[in-house]
């Protein structure tokens, strides 16, 4: 069209991001995004789906003969769900991001307490159409989440073990729910047309990337949301400004005693998104910026190292001084290397984000 | 700094294109004219940034958090700036001393969307605010006679507001419904993208009263309207975002005018480059002329408004705050690095004035015209 007439003006702007001499090319983002779809996603989410299940069958057990032991290993199959969506949490993007989100699995922190008022009134109003089967998929996250059924399933041992209780068919309903929700995560992933394929084909644009850099991108972004959640979160929350401002009671999962747990699942994926073949070690390799990935391995060695010094539990560490230091240390190696990873090592990767280019701004 | 002018350009003025020239510099500048926008360092400090068109700073003034919107009182020396969504606070700034005069919140279980407009004696604020509990957009009204006391609050007539104007006739608000449910228990996620219900709502200043609005067609209706602005004659430009796939082609900028939606479309390469985003988008001071941010695309995009013609864009990284200069055809950018540039489509010329850098600009520029 002759009318038209790019204005190709190249003022010096550019100068902040000036070519670093990296090599990488179209094909290195395709390979990185696609391989870790394979080889550290799509298992997370199976594993994931496969303990659900495994906690639905426990809890049926429970509620059709319900004992000491059984609830024990009820529990001990929560911890075990609650571990693996743990490992899958830090995917930030694809179809868990889909609705209301990560929160439909995992509704936490409920900062208002919302979810826990919910969940208060309907295990008071017993309502038997809220555990039709189906029923909890159209009800508030709150109701249907893992963090309710480690409520139901934490509290109230003698009601549990009570025969017919409702709250034990309550749970029941919230492991089926959960069951059927991360098997369609898992679907979602690996069905034709599923987002699996969606990365994959990037190159050459779908309904849900413009390019392969974009797929790229969404590791890097899941990686840093994930240390941030971990920081701000996970730690910063309970721990409050001093030891006499802790709230442990604000700590991810203290009901089953998993906080600390959950943050070791975190980093065990980011460790697999950074060591996997083609995974971002190779990435950078490919870039001949191996130094940043020796960085990366550097910190995240830290990380476990402090993260697993922990003597006691999670919830009374934020009130012991001792431990209490040990995880001020950690949280400021987690937002060291989240900022690492932000403005580093994306930076060194061409895959930083403008910083006007969020949604709805 | 070298300026580097190649395939000039637009062509929009015959002849115009052999008497392009750079401005002169420093510009020689006869209307004094102020622009503000919000800056954030990498170390995390904030703040709103009040600089002359020669690039001299006249006032930083430190926020609490991210800003976004700038809204001048063209009544009196004062501004408000207000937080990025999903942030509560609001500053009034005075311009001539570069003072904060004072901060407010948004009401209990709101929070702001980042905009504002003050009713044309001044005497209220009003604000685009998500009632996030019931899943509504409102807009608030504040006294700003009264330290900006909140006095009441109409419906927004949809979810997720953001931008929010006064039209030219004083009477009547217009604020773009990007229809999309968020809360902040969940951040910045989209909660009802396949029943989102975008929309232009004009609403009676003075008792909230839904006067008209304006619905996009049923198949597009992932496009979020998110900002707009105002042309003399009263058409309002709108910049949006669309939600759906990343193959769609649909129209990113368009034109309410007379009742009827005008798309401004550009050619498919453009569009692409897009990327199904648009930020701030204004009109130059004749209203001929219409600019669009694309901070995806790294880019902005003008078009000539009477014929809808795409004029062209001027690569810009992180290219987002725009604002008119007062001569017609020309207007100030802003984009990643500090500085701003001005661009002047009539013949081409534009230069990029360098100022005490403070890290990145903000999503936008707002001219204060020449009441300072």
């Amino acid at each position: 069209m002759s009318i038209y007439r790019p204005i190709v003006a190249a003022l010096l702007l550019g100068a902040s991001v000036a070519a670093s001499g990296t090599s990488i090319g179209n094909a290195d983002y395709a390979r990185f995004a696609g391989g870790l779809v394979d080889v550290v996603v799509v298992p997370a989410y199976r594993r994931h789906a496969d303990t659900v299940k495994q906690l639905a069958k426990g809890l049926e057990r429970l509620c059709a003969d319900p004992d000491a032991p059984r609830l024990m290993d009820a529990r001990e199959a929560f911890r075990r769900a609650m571990h693996d969506w743990q490992r899958a949490r830090p995917i930030t993007f694809g179809p868990i991001a889909v609705g209301s989100g990560p929160a439909r699995v995992q509704f936490w922190p409920d900062k208002r307490g919302t979810g826990a008022r919910q969940l208060r009134k309907a295990l008071a109003d017993e309502d038997p159409a809220l555990i039709e089967l189906g029923a909890l998929a159209t009800k508030s996250v709150a109701l249907g989440d893992l963090q309710a059924l480690e409520r139901v399933l934490f509290e109230d041992d003698a009601v549990l073990l009570q025969a017919g209780a409702y709250r034990c068919r309550y749970a029941m309903a919230i492991a089926n729910y959960q069951a059927a929700l991360a098997q369609s995560l898992v679907d979602a992933w690996i069905e034709e047309g599923g987002h699996a394929e969606m990365v994959k084909t990037a190159a050459i644009g779908n309904d849900d990337y413009f390019d392969e850099k974009q797929a790229a991108r969404e590791f890097l972004k899941s990686i840093t949301a994930t240390l941030t959640i971990i920081a701000d979160l996970k730690l910063s929350r309970p721990m409050g400004d001093s030891v006499e401002h802790a709230r442990p009671k604000r700590a991810e999962n203290w009901r089953s005693a998993q906080s600390m747990d959950n943050i070791i699942a975190n980093l065990q994926t980011l460790r697999e998104l950074v060591d996997a073949q083609e995974g971002l070690a190779d990435l950078l390799a490919r870039a001949k910026a191996e130094s940043l990935a020796e960085g990366i391995h550097r910190r995240l060695d830290e990380l476990e190292k402090l993260a697993r010094s922990l003597k006691s539990p999670f919830t009374e560490a934020v009130s012991d001084r001792t431990e209490r230091q040990r995880l001020i240390d950690l949280r400021v190696q987690v937002q060291e290397l989240a900022r690492f990873t932000d403005e580093v090592v994306m930076t060194e990767l061409k895959l930083s984000k403008g910083f006007n280019a969020t949604d709805g701004d | 700094m070298a300026i580097r002018r190649r395939d000039l350009l637009l062509g929009v003025v015959a002849g115009a294109l052999g008497a392009a020239g750079t401005l002169a510099r420093p510009e020689a500048v006869s209307k004094p004219c102020l622009y503000a926008g919000c800056q954030s360092d990498s170390a995390g400090n904030h703040l709103m940034t009040l600089f002359e068109l020669s690039g001299a700073v006249r006032a930083r003034v430190p926020l609490p958090g991210r800003g976004h919107g700038i809204v001048f009182d063209t009544g009196s020396s004062r501004a408000v700036v207000l937080a990025r969504r999903p942030g509560r606070f609001a500053v009034v700034v005075d311009l001539v001393s570069g003072r904060t005069l004072q901060s407010f919140q948004s009401a209990n279980n709101r929070h702001f969307c980042g905009h504002g407009a003050f009713s044309a004696d001044g005497r209220y604020f009003y604000t685009t605010e998500n009632d996030y509990e019931a899943g509504r957009g409102t807009i608030a009204i504040r006294d700003a006679g009264e330290k900006f006391r909140w006095v009441e609050e109409f419906s927004s007539f949809g979810v997720g507001p953001h931008e929010i104007r006064l039209m030219p006739d004083g009477e009547t608000l217009v604020v773009a419904n990007g229809g999309i449910r968020t809360h902040p228990d969940t951040g910045r996620a989209k909660l009802n993208v396949d029943t989102m219900q975008p929309s232009l709502a004009f609403v009676d200043a003075r008792n909230g009263r839904l006067l008209s609005e304006a619905r996009l067609e049923p198949h597009l209706h992932k496009l979020s309207i998110r900002h707009l602005d105002l042309s003399k004659a009263g058409d309002t430009a709108v910049s949006m975002q669309y939600q759906g796939s990343k193959r769609d082609r649909v129209p990113l900028v368009a034109l309410w005018q007379r009742e009827q939606w005008v798309a401004l479309r550009a050619p498919a390469e453009v569009e692409r480059r897009m990327r199904q985003y648009t930020g701030s988008v204004v009109f130059d001071s004749s209203g001929q002329y219409l600019a669009a941010s694309c901070p995806r695309g790294d880019m902005v995009s003008f078009w000539e408004t009477r014929s809808g013609r795409h004029l062209g864009i001027f690569e810009m990284l992180d290219g987002s705050g725009i604002a008119a200069h007062p001569d017609a055809g020309n207007f100030i950018l802003t984009g990643r690095v500090g500085g701003y540039t001005r661009i002047d489509l009539k013949t081409g010329a534009r230069h990029h004035v360098q100022s005490p850098g403070f890290g990145s600009w903000d999503n936008h520029l707002t001219a204060a015209g020449n009441k300072v």
